[in-house]
């Protein structure tokens, strides 16, 4: 196919990017900004303070955890995606093959579908602010009232129906909010910070004096709320490093960076990490900090009541906006690797399924209240696959096996990376359930990638040898 | 018009950061603060719209 009707059929995605079609520095600059500046921003920082994490804590271990995370994309990536230049799906069915990329692909349309339900649910907590109904608690799993169950229907049915007709609409209003939701989101700290001030009495003139404020009355540490896990500098660190790990080290960004002139260009994913995973989170952080300040029992983590009282109708607009142009990407995207499984299915049948899911999983605030260790859990089942790639791509040749084995010899389920990603994630769950805190869930994907890493050269060593 | 509208584009951004730090400073009370922001929030979207997204069919 030429060029022009690559692009009309998507974008290479059987073939490598040509080296025209590349962009710069720039072009990823925006996209990573606008792309993790998002609703579920409004539910970590808030479930950090429940978590109960102090103020070095949380700062220090963000800034870390977030440097990490780039290094991850620029070094694991994008040197991976700037020489092959294919899509995830195509590098993982030339080496896992056809079969076996539908089970990844299924894993995950359903961890995406679970994640576009809790930024429905973020939406729906701004319809409570206009009608009068119980809305969940910090510890409720189940739906908690009729009134609840109608506002997550309202929002993901809207945002299902606008994901299935009209995608290149809210592309577009996606595109024009993001540098608006960005400063929306420094206002909502520096809102949080002034009501601090006031309430407080404390005198802020200084950096020093502004950093006693965090330590004593905002970050204060200590226990943390009923039913959330510890969060200490190893919590935070590994938390901001993972929360993105399906793309990094997981290698989704491989069908993103593939379009880069250089593989330096992943250091572009630093402006999302800093402005959504560093500002944003610490600004949601404060105002619910503040919530907890001024009435200790109203422990309910709601974005809608929380941006209302600081910014008024423009923050519950950024909180509506925010969950429904990250909800709608995130539909699109589940819908697109279901599809692959059901290829006879039309595109707009598979959206609004895909999107009725989504909604169902919003009904659910137990999502989005265990969002921390939801978002870790996500990363863990996708990255054993980004493992497989990495190993595949930089050590099969030094090892004299072959790469792209599935490709090579036709078959449709490569037995060495299924088991590897299988067997890689039966191990991190009997690591977890074994109770030792160096290996909680926000953890165990770190040995996990060596783990698969080594099952994956040492299968194929085995099955390659036979063959 | 285009350029008018891309400076009252800018100018709502503003004005979305200014409205804090005047609150912060205690220049403005936080009713006046929300209002500032509802007002810049109707202005970027309405002015915005008419420049953003535009740019790319030029090229």
């Amino acid at each position: 196919m030429s060029e022009e009707q690559q692009e009309k059929h998507g974008e290479f995605e059987r073939e490598p990017v040509p080296e025209s079609k590349t962009r710069g520095l720039k072009a990823f600059v925006g996209m990573y900004a606008g792309e993790h500046c998002a609703g579920t921003e409004l539910m970590i920082g808030p479930l950090f303070v429940a978590a109960g994490v102090s103020a070095f804590d949380v700062v220090v271990g963000l800034f870390v955890g977030n440097l990490l995370a780039v290094l991850s994309w620029m070094f694991l990536c994008a040197p991976i995606a700037v020489r092959a230049r294919m899509t995830l799906y195509y590098q993982l069915e030339k080496i896992c093959g056809r079969n076996l990329v539908t089970l990844y692909n299924l894993a995950n349309g359903v961890m995406f579908c679970f994640l576009a339900g809790s930024m429905i649910t973020v939406s729906a907590t701004a319809v409570g602010v206009w009608f009068d109904f119980p809305m969940p608690k910090l510890t409720d799993i189940y739906p908690n009232s009729v009134g609840w169950v109608l506002a997550v229907l309202a929002v993901g049915g809207l945002i299902t129906f606008v994901a299935a007709w009209g995608y290149d609409m809210v592309s577009k209003v996606a595109n024009i909010a993001a540098p608006w939701m960005v400063l929306v989101f420094l206002g909502f700290g520096i809102i949080g910070m002034r009501q601090f001030i006031e309430v407080t009495g404390t005198e802020v003139n200084s950096l020093s004096s502004m950093w006693a404020l965090c330590k004593e009355s905002i970050f204060t540490g200590g226990e943390p709320l009923e039913g959330q896990v510890k969060f200490t500098f190893w919590h935070v660190t590994f938390f901001a490093w993972f929360a993105n790990m399906a793309m990094h080290v997981g290698m989704s960004d491989l069908s993103v960076l593939r379009f880069a002139k250089k593989s330096w260009h992943g250091v572009a994913s630093a402006s999302g990490m800093y402005v959504g995973h560093f500002m944003a989170w610490i600004a949601a952080a404060i105002l619910y900090s503040l919530q907890l300040h001024l009435d200790p029992s109203n422990t309910d983590v709601l974005p809608g009541p929380l941006a209302y009282r600081a910014a008024g109708v423009a923050g519950l607009v950024c909180v509506i906006i925010a969950g429904w142009t990250t909800a709608n990407p995130t539909i699109y995207r589940a819908g697109l690797a279901f599809q692959a499984i059901m290829p006879k299915k039309s595109r707009f049948a598979v959206t609004i399924g895909t999107g009725l899911l989504a909604t169902l999983a919003g009904m659910f605030p137990g999502v989005a209240m265990k969002l921390l260790g939801f978002v870790a859990l996500y990363g863990l089942i996708l990255m054993p696959m980004g493992a497989v790639v990495f190993t595949d791509f930089w050590i099969f040749p030094k090892l004299g096996l072959k790469q792209y084995y599935a490709e090579h010899r036709k078959l449709g389920f490569n037995l060495a990376a299924g088991v590897a990603w299988i067997a890689t994630l039966l191990i991190c769950v009997a690591l977890v359930k074994s109770g030792n805190p160096i290996f909680q869930l926000y953890f165990v994907a770190l040995p996990g990638w060596f783990i698969a890493s080594a099952l994956y050269i040492g299968i194929s060593k085995l099955t390659q040898k036979e063959a | 018009m285009k350029k008018i509208m891309e400076i009252i584009s800018y100018l709502s951004l503003v004005l979305i950061v200014l409205s804090p730090i005047l609150f912060y400073s205690s220049k403005i009370d936080l009713d006046m603060n929300k209002l500032l922001m509802t007002i810049a929030t109707v202005t970027w979207f309405a002015s915005a719209l008419c420049w953003m997204g535009h740019e790319k069919k030029a090229e």
